[in-house]
């Protein structure tokens, strides 16, 4: 993909000589991707505040310095991959099992998906996240780089600093697990 | 403008897994949790505010590297500056190190001795100025003390000690031992005590000078213990330099001498100024400044006795030791009677 067209990189740019209207348009994209995918990385609605905030501090100190050199969201998902590693190194308890499931429920699902409206079908998708919570830390952030962002190989190898066959490695073991857990 | 990117394929197809679709789907179907309104209220607030805070931040910017330069460029130049001053200096000692033949070595002691010299010169001005110093005070007794001084000076040009403790320049300075005439002209009276510390010239031959006590004592001691045994023995100089004719003791009538030694004064009377420097009159009589005042005084006493010889002998002695003292007009008319 040719950056220099990139409609986010030119958003930011036109962030960077000043125009607020900019920012409110990338912002708008990507909060909902980017909170959900470190909310789902670190298990901790607190701590993903915490990190979606630095993330987006980030991006508006680095304003001036921006370089279109990959996509904006493979910058941005970069960044708050870091900071996700440093959350892990300060190994802050992270929420396990019912607790992971008592914050994701938080967000409730529509009405129509309801257990009682859909009861194997609402299992699977709990199944699949609890699935995703039990993995391993580089593979769940592969899957949910895949799966949330729809990434290719190369992108989610950008952002976790890795090679292309190490990520399509963990994409394999992660989603062997998955549909382990969701087969009956 | 940008252009619109087409619609991509999320990826290869060589980049599919196994049971991705599935998977895909139902996590599509999971909830879909949205950042808090605070915290987006939060995160426009930092960009708003990063965006107002930039024109002011941008206008600072270029002050202070343009000041730390200037400073780092003056301090540069300070030290090339200094460094190439000090260049051409120190090469010179190290490249001939104790060389005593070439130019520089030359030059150097040539400098060292200028330096001595200039030194001794100093020092030569001050013990000139210490010499002229002590004698202004040593002139500073009655004018017809110091009249009487250099009446019977007897070698004007002789060096006078100054201190004991300086022999050494005594002896640079060689002092002519001949007595001078005693009968000085009236010029002669006029010359300072600063010119009898100038070296001496070549002393005129004069008279014997009478034979007194002070002279043998002074002929057969070195110069300062005869300073100090004259001193001793010549109580009359010893007297403090104001009113010292008054408080003279009348000196007991010798038959011959001039001038008798006055009776020996106590030693803590001794200044040690007087002692140091000895007026020249040791070198013929022994009588002080007050001296003339004090024989006139004993004349008196011989006539007021009946003793008119000797009186009429010390009387023609004083008139030819002092023939410019102004003779009161009794003795004076007893002196145009002799005949």
């Amino acid at each position: 993909m040719d950056v220099a067209v990139d409609p986010d990189a030119q958003l930011m740019l036109a962030y960077g000589r000043g125009d607020l209207a900019a920012f409110d348009a990338l912002y708008a994209k990507h909060r909902g991707t980017l909170y959900r995918f470190v909310l789902r990385s670190v298990r901790d609605r607190s701590l993903a505040d915490e990190v979606f905030q630095d993330t987006w501090s980030r991006v508006i100190a680095s304003r001036t310095r921006y370089q279109p050199q990959a996509k904006f969201s493979t910058w941005l998902l970069q960044i708050a991959h870091h900071l996700i590693i440093d959350s892990y190194r300060r190994k802050r308890p992270l929420a396990e099992g019912d607790e992971a499931e008592l914050a994701l429920a938080a967000h409730p699902a529509p009405e129509h998906e309801q257990p009682e409206h859909a009861l194997s079908d609402f299992e699977r998708r709990r199944g699949l996240q609890r699935a995703i919570e039990q993995l391993p830390d580089d593979q769940r952030v592969a899957v949910l780089l895949r799966l949330e962002h729809d990434l290719s190989l190369e992108e989610i190898a950008q952002i976790t600093d890795v090679g292309r066959e190490t990520v399509k490695s963990r994409l394999r073991y992660a989603m062997t697990k998955l549909r382990d857990v969701l087969s009956p | 403008m940008t252009t619109p990117l087409p619609p991509q394929p999320p990826h290869d197809d060589d980049d599919a897994l196994p049971g991705e679709a599935e998977l895909k789907a139902l996590y599509a179907r999971l909830p879909q949790p949205e950042p808090p309104p605070a915290l987006d209220a939060a995160v426009r607030r930092m960009a708003a505010g990063a965006v107002t805070a930039a024109p002011a931040a941008s206008s600072r910017r270029p002050r202070w590297p343009i000041a730390l330069g200037t400073a780092a460029t003056l301090v540069l130049a300070a030290g090339l500056a200094w460094q190439m001053r000090t260049l051409p200096t120190e090469p010179v000692p190290s490249r001939a190190p104790a060389s005593a033949s070439t130019p520089a070595a030359e030059a150097r002691a040539a400098d060292a001795q200028r330096l001595r010299d200039e030194q001794d010169s100093r020092a030569r001005r001050a013990n000139a100025e210490t010499l002229a110093a002590a004698s202004a005070r040593q002139s500073e007794p009655t004018a017809q003390a110091a009249a009487a001084k250099r009446i019977d000076a007897p070698a004007a040009a002789r060096p006078m000690p100054v201190t004991p403790a300086e022999p050494a320049q005594r002896k640079a300075a060689p002092t002519p031992r001949a007595p001078a005439p005693q009968r000085q002209p009236a010029a002669r009276m006029q010359t300072t005590d600063a010119d009898r510390f100038a070296p001496a010239p070549a002393p005129a031959p004069a008279p014997a000078p009478a034979p007194t006590n002070a002279n043998t004592l002074e002929e057969a001691a070195p110069a300062p213990a005869l300073v100090i045994e004259a001193a001793s023995q010549a109580p009359a100089e010893r007297v403090e330099p104001t009113g010292a004719a008054g408080r003279l003791t009348p000196p007991a009538p010798p038959p011959d001498p001039p001038a008798p030694p006055s009776p020996p004064a106590p030693p803590s009377s001794i200044t040690p100024t007087l002692m140091a420097a000895p007026s020249p009159m040791l070198d013929v009589a022994p009588a002080t400044a007050d001296a003339p005042a004090a024989e006139l005084d004993a004349i008196r006493a011989l006539y007021a006795s009946g003793q008119d010889d000797a009186a009429r002998k010390r009387l023609d002695t004083f008139h030819r030791n002092y023939p410019l003292w102004p003779l009161p007009e009794d003795l004076r008319k007893r002196l145009d009677r002799t005949p």
